[in-house]
């Protein structure tokens, strides 16, 4: 409950936890409660109905979950699960890069964004952004993340490929996040809407490791591969960890964040008009970056040094056309369509605001609890109790300190009629 | 009319804890739903100022007042205090150490910049005597 950095969580009647609209789905509370009472709420693993033509989207995370395992037994392994292909984001990560690139070096001539850009990539940080720093939703970068440019046409990729009907393909997705797992909280429309499965790496990481086993044993050659199966690239890998987007553009004026608590800090300073001489700022929500994903399941420090490992046998080479997505850029591909100010979604989010009189009271409610934080009335805070009260979402009775001074307040005034009626 | 009014205290030399008292004001006037690009003029304006507490300054306040029509940053400090407030308000002139000039301030925008972001500024000083800004944010007329 403490751990929250939008305070959305409460405990009432003793055990029952409630998640309130302002989770951004972080995922520090999962990491945290000694009880497990918090979890994700994931669809089960099913059987794949095999006359569909059934595709998964990996995260770039995944293949750093099994260290020492090839890409291609991986994906050989998830096509033993019953998947038809196995789509990866190294394309749609190299072209983000080459977007971001090409908008910072214009912005540079006709600033139209202020300094420094925000990178929109982690979606926990962007609803962190609407929630506790509204002022700098217009330094999101307005390029659209990977993951959505991805899946806005990828049924329509897959249809005409194949001739096959878009509802008779099933999308899933692979994921370290608990933001893009519980698709129903998701941000982007084009994933509410296009992804029918979410799942987190944990959920599925027996199953496939099993599967990964198999294929080894088999012979290699038992799939065959297309234009939709692709291996994962250096970059890809890289990807996953903080200063993996920034470690493959050149802006000399970049730096990289991770972690919930440095992101709020730093977003502290980029709101004091601290850091106006850097252009470009990477933020993660989780520490290393999505390698340290709560839905992860391998240790996050073994994780990197395997992608480490991977990385030089790879290389960070480009795999695409420099002038192809220099033209998908001028035709405006990139922009995301809706500013993120204007995503319902994110307008969900936020809180109603106070009047100065609640306020006010807040601050007077704040001063007559003088408590120590202990959380004991369900609050994450005796500040977040106070508001709670006067918002009424609270009684003033749940707080133990109120209570204990009013039982001793009581007693004292019991002793003194006492001794008068003696 | 309600107001609603807070003060933060400043130390000389506490960079640790310096934004802070910004960073509080911050979050009261967010709560309030006040218009993100006021918020961050104050924002601004408070730090610059917090920091030249810190840095020159000696002790000092940071008091704000909020009401429906406009937000008060004052800034007082009992610290050495300044003989000409003209040529420190003059953009690029500086009294800053070689070390804080290391650590990225003393590039003599801070009063100027103060000016320039609020919608009223008045600064008060004296040798010996400390220094006083007052600024005034409109919430009913913008100056942006």
């Amino acid at each position: 409950m403490k751990v929250c950095p939008t305070r959305a969580i409460r405990i009432r009647d003793e055990k029952s936890v409630r998640l309130l609209d302002q989770c951004i789905g972080c995922g520090e509370c999962l990491r945290v409660c000694p009880a497990g009472a918090i979890s994700t709420d994931q669809p089960k693993l099913e059987q794949l109905d095999k006359n569909k033509f059934s595709a998964v989207i990996v995260a770039p995370v995944l293949s750093s979950q099994f260290p020492g395992e090839m890409p291609s037994d991986i994906l050989a392994g998830l096509k033993k699960m019953g998947y038809t292909h196995i789509v990866e984001l190294s394309d749609f990560l190299e072209m983000f890069q080459f977007a971001t690139v090409t908008f910072i070096q214009e912005n540079r001539k006709n600033r139209k964004a202020p300094w420094p850009l925000i990178s929109p990539v982690c979606p926990v940080v962007v609803s962190l952004i609407a929630i506790r720093f509204p002022g700098l939703l217009k330094h999101i970068l307005p390029i659209e993340r990977p993951l959505v440019l991805l899946i806005s046409d990828i049924r329509n990729k897959i249809s005409r490929q194949f001739g096959i009907k878009k509802d008779d393909i099933i999308l899933h997705h692979i994921t370290p996040c608990p933001s893009k797992a519980v698709l129903e909280r998701s941000l982007s429309k084009d994933e509410r809407l296009n992804i029918d499965r979410a799942f987190g790496i944990n959920s599925v990481y027996s199953a496939l490791f099993h599967k990964i086993e198999e294929s080894k044993k088999a012979d290699i050659l038992s799939f065959s591969r297309d234009r939709f199966d692709s291996f994962t690239s250096g970059r890809c890998l890289k990807w996953g960890m903080s200063g993996g987007e920034i470690s493959g553009m050149q802006i000399d004026k970049s730096m990289a964040v991770c972690g919930i608590r440095e992101t709020i800090d730093y977003l502290e300073k980029v709101e004091l008009g601290m850091l106006r001489n850097m252009e470009y700022i990477e933020f993660r929500a989780c520490p290393e970056g999505c390698l340290g994903g709560p839905l992860t399941v391998i240790d996050k420090y073994l994780a990197k040094s395997g992608v480490y490992r991977m990385v030089k046998m790879f290389g960070m080479g480009r795999r695409l056309p420099r002038y192809k997505i220099r033209r998908l850029y001028d035709d405006g591909w990139f922009y995301s369509k809706t500013g993120p100010d204007e995503d319902e979604m994110l307008r969900k989010l936020r809180k109603k605001p106070l009047s100065i009189e609640s306020l006010q009271k807040i601050d007077l409610l704040f001063e007559k609890i003088r408590g120590k934080n202990c959380a004991a009335c369900g609050s994450p805070d005796c500040r977040t109790f106070a508001e709670d009260v006067v918002r009424g979402d609270a009684k003033l009775n749940q707080c133990l300190v109120i209570r204990a001074r009013k039982a001793e307040g009581d007693g004292k005034k019991e002793k003194r009629k006492g001794k008068v009626k003696k | 009319m309600a107001a609603l009014k807070k003060e933060y205290h400043i130390n000389k030399n506490d960079f640790i804890r310096a934004g802070e008292a910004s960073i509080g004001v911050k979050n009261v006037l967010k709560s309030l739903d006040v218009d993100p690009s006021i918020i961050r003029r104050v924002a601004i304006c408070g730090y610059e100022g917090e920091m030249n507490v810190v840095m020159h300054g000696g002790t000092g306040k940071l008091n704000i007042e909020i009401n429906s029509t406009n937000i008060v940053l004052d800034i007082s400090d009992n610290g050495p205090g300044m003989a000409n407030t003209e040529l420190a308000m003059e953009r690029g002139y500086s009294t800053a150490t070689d070390e804080y000039r290391e650590m990225g301030f003393g590039a003599g925008m801070g009063l100027p910049n103060m000016e320039k972001n609020s919608d009223e500024f008045k600064i008060d000083s004296a040798v010996g005597k400390g220094t006083r800004i007052r600024m005034v944010f409109s919430l009913t007329h913008s100056k942006e």
